[in-house]
């Protein structure tokens, strides 16, 4: 069972049973518009790809579902500076991606852990830096590594090599989502923990888009 | 206080990739291998890591004890004896054709030797042996598909790139088997092998063991090493089992395979290409049989073939398909590790101190919905 699968079937089974309620509250998504995407990203992955141009192939399930998901959270984003940080953190998380591509060693036994997941976690700590909420987590997950391959290809085609930019090619396999779920993860996890760590449930806290709210404030 | 700590996290979680990076770099682009004794196991490119196992020419089983990346060297331990599975072959309709699809994830590595350079960015020597492997192979009674879609630059996005290609392949092609064929980067001597009295390059397998398909791999790897251990002994010179993924999650017969290095001479890597296409043509069961054998190669002894008639009959459950189920199983395991985990994550977060009975209701109402008030803000965005 490869990991994408995994985790994917984890993260339905999660939201059947109710357990990311809160998570899915603060990205502004029911739990059947969840399960929706799941199942749409799952299906559109065996659809063919649609071919713009001669260079680039867009997977229905691995690029335009999740790419439609992201512009739904963007525009679900509170505020317009949450926006923005959005944007920024999807740009970090590309930079990123690009970077850690270049520059960790291109064979995966040399590597601690699968590259899939250090996109995740890069992306992930983007958004924890810039955008501090779940939305912009998981928009930057995936969107930092479709621009990162996206950088990539454009760079290889303007050096001449005919490569092919397959955006989200490898559907519900392809390392975008693996990011984008690592990096909803990673956030929830350092806002748990620095909400534990501050106390501020006790006082009818929760800690969202980079600072504490009373629970009537969540948005 | 408590933000510098976060800040100290966010640091040290970025600064893992440089941690890695600056364990990597050796002296000599490859690693030796010793073993307690201190003579050379196996020279591969890059370095190696502890845990890695490894399978040598002549089926010992050996396992990473120490690596020193920066020296370029490691050492192992022996494990065992590996008997190698008796080739059962797969009862199959009687126009079987096994599908191969074949990648380069690195579509630049090259020959020295025949190719002028070890890397060429627009398309390197390895495709020219990938194709003649895909050649080979449909002449043997595969039907073989190759991918030359590029994957340039040769950094660590390659894997990341070949992945849609791989996926691309198994959704189009549904394969038997995939292959992603590579050229190692250590000194010629290391795959020189010499076969029936010529040379040519031998040929190393290497499996992931960082990903739930890795016995399933591992078993056909040694099924192929039985099968040309018979045939044409030394031809897989052995199979290393590193830590990674190289896309072998994606599904269960799927190997990367080494055609010699880049100091090989072309030559004798395009030589090895044929006898490998028996070997795995052999292995997967195409429509050849004993009665049948290949124009001046022996019949495989120990290979069990059902007969042409009767080759719908049900299959004997085999060691690889008990390795696959094991696989299975294992992910299986890891999805409800993960669950477990999740769970007790959700669960320590809504326990508190003093209160944990109340608490672990709470938990309960919040899970199955039975008993919970309802939720003001999700009615109101209904």
């Amino acid at each position: 069972m490869s990991l994408s699968i995994t985790l994917l079937t984890a993260l339905g089974f999660l939201v059947v049973f109710g357990a990311l309620q809160r998570v899915l509250d603060r990205m502004g998504l029911t739990d059947r518009q969840a399960l929706f995407f799941v199942a749409a990203m799952i299906a559109g992955t065996f659809l063919p790809d649609i071919a713009l141009g001669e260079a680039v192939t867009v997977n229905i399930g691995g690029a335009l579902i999740p790419f439609g998901l992201c512009v739904y959270l963007f525009i679900r984003a509170g505020t317009a500076w949450e926006r923005v940080r959005t944007i920024l953190a999807a740009l970090l998380g590309a930079a990123l991606v690009f970077a850690l591509g270049r520059w960790l060693p291109s064979e995966p036994e040399h590597q601690w852990f699968s590259d899939l997941w250090i996109y995740g976690i890069a992306a992930g700590l983007a958004a924890f830096l810039l955008g501090r909420s779940r939305r912009a987590a998981f928009v930057a997950g995936f969107m930092g590594v479709l621009l990162g391959d996206l950088l990539q290809g454009v760079i290889s085609r303007l050096q001449g090599y005919e490569v092919t930019i397959a955006l989200g090619g490898a559907g519900i396999l392809d390392a975008g989502l693996i990011a984008a779920i690592s990096a909803v993860t990673l956030t929830e996890l350092i806002g748990e923990i620095r909400e534990k760590m501050s106390g501020a449930r006790h006082e009818g806290q929760h800690y969202h888009n980079g600072h504490f709210q009373r629970q009537e404030e969540k948005s | 206080m408590k933000k510098g700590i976060l800040y100290l996290l966010a640091v040290l979680l970025l600064g893992i990739p440089v941690a890695v990076r600056a364990d990597l770099e050796t002296q000599t682009g490859y690693c030796t291998v010793h073993d307690e004794n201190g003579a050379v196991l196996l020279r591969i490119a890059g370095s190696v890591q502890i845990g890695d196992e490894y399978i040598s020419s002549d089926n010992r089983r050996y396992r990473i004890v120490q690596a020193d990346a920066a020296a370029g060297h490691a050492a192992a331990v022996f494990v065992e004896d590996v008997i190698l599975p008796e080739a059962i072959l797969a009862a199959q309709a009687q126009e079987w054709i096994p599908k191969i699809a074949l990648y380069c994830t690195h579509t630049d590595e090259s020959y020295v030797e025949g190719d002028g350079s070890e890397s060429i960015a627009e398309g390197g020597g390895i495709l020219d042996i990938a194709g003649l492997l895909t050649q080979e192979l449909n002449e043997s009674g595969c039907e073989a598909i190759l991918d030359e879609t590029n994957h340039v630059p040769h950094d660590a996005g390659a894997y990341r790139r070949s992945r849609k290609t791989a996926v691309s392949l198994m959704k189009e092609e549904f394969p038997t088997l995939l292959l992603d064929v590579h050229r190692d980067a250590v000194p010629e001597d290391e795959y020189l092998h010499e076969l029936d009295g010529e040379e040519l390059s031998s040929v190393r397998i290497v499996i992931g063991r960082g990903n739930a398909n890795y016995p399933a791999n591992e078993e056909l790897a040694k099924t192929i090493k039985a099968v040309a251990d018979k045939r044409y002994p030394g031809l897989i010179k052995d199979i290393y089992m590193g830590k990674g993924d190289y896309n072998q999650d994606l599904m269960a017969r799927s190997l990367l395979l080494e055609f010699g290095s880049h100091e090989t001479d072309k030559q004798m890597a395009e030589k090895s290409t044929a006898y490998l296409a028996e070997v795995l043509s052999v292995t997967l069961g195409a429509n050849t049989s004993p009665a049948e054998p290949t124009p001046g190669i022996s019949p495989v002894p120990g290979v069990t073939q059902a007969p042409k008639e009767n080759r719908s009959a049900p299959a004997a459950p085999s060691e690889e398909g008990g390795n696959e189920d094991r696989g299975a199983m294992k992910g299986i395991g890891i999805l409800l590790g993960i669950l477990a985990l999740a769970g007790i994550g959700i669960a320590a977060f809504f326990v508190r101190k003093g209160n944990r009975g109340e608490s672990a209701l709470h938990l309960l109402r919040e899970m199955t919905g039975v008993g919970s008030r309802p939720d003001p803000d999700r009615e109101e965005r209904k």
